[in-house]
């Protein structure tokens, strides 16, 4: 539980951290117009265990060993994310660096994406965790 | 200076974060397990792959138990056959 909890709450460490470095640290104080790719970052980095296939060895009934593979589905999908999201990651770095960042509905675009990223990872993660 | 309505927005963005993601793993988790099948996959030892449906329910310990039943042919012509 306690992992989950940490696990959850990470876009918010990011926001605070990048509000801290941004405005006391470094002089003169600047916008933290990175929070959304670091946050994206974040998500992405979440995928990178789930493309480890979850194997168990078995010995079939002539004798012979073979590995079972049991989220090969689960695996394909983390590849296909993987390489989409990565694409989006440079796309919110693209829209981070302009001179003012679109706003979608509420908030600046790389946020959402960063958060949107990091929401897919978390679910790749939960499905690995508690699959069967 | 990012204006403030904008590093608010930011922080409850993230603060829905959490709120949105169990959401989504509980939509995901329930589609998962109505779907009509699962499908995993076995290396044998001769290096071929053999795909087989399971039921989505199925414990990983029971799907092991069920793999263990199967001789190497016998897969390669149950995996043929669902390929149809």
């Amino acid at each position: 539980m306690l992992k989950r909890i940490l696990l959850y709450g990470f876009p918010l460490y990011i926001v605070f951290a990048e509000g801290l470095v941004s405005h006391y640290l470094l002089v003169p104080p600047r916008d933290a117009n990175n929070t959304g790719s670091s946050i994206a970052v974040a998500g992405l980095s979440l995928l990178f265990p789930v493309l480890i296939p979850k194997q168990q060895p078995v010995v079939l009934a002539d004798g012979s060993p073979a590995i079972l593979i049991l989220d090969m589905g689960l695996v394909q999908c983390a590849w296909l994310f993987l390489a989409g999201l990565a694409g989006l990651w440079i796309y919110c770095l693209y829209l981070a660096n302009q001179p003012v960042p679109p706003v979608w509905l509420i908030a600046p675009a790389p946020m959402i994406i960063g958060v949107g990223t990091f929401v897919v990872g978390v679910v790749f993660t939960e499905i690995k965790d508690r699959r069967t | 200076m990012m204006e403030t309505s904008s590093i608010t927005s930011s922080v409850l963005v993230a603060a829905a974060s959490p709120i949105a993601s169990l959401l989504v793993v509980h939509l995901v988790k329930n589609w998962l397990a109505h779907r009509a099948h699962r499908v995993v996959q076995i290396k044998l030892e001769s290096g071929d792959r053999v795909r087989l449906e399971v039921d989505p329910n199925e414990s990983e310990a029971a799907i092991g138990e069920y793999v263990r039943h199967y001789s190497g042919a016998a897969l390669k012509k149950q995996s043929m056959a669902a390929g149809r």
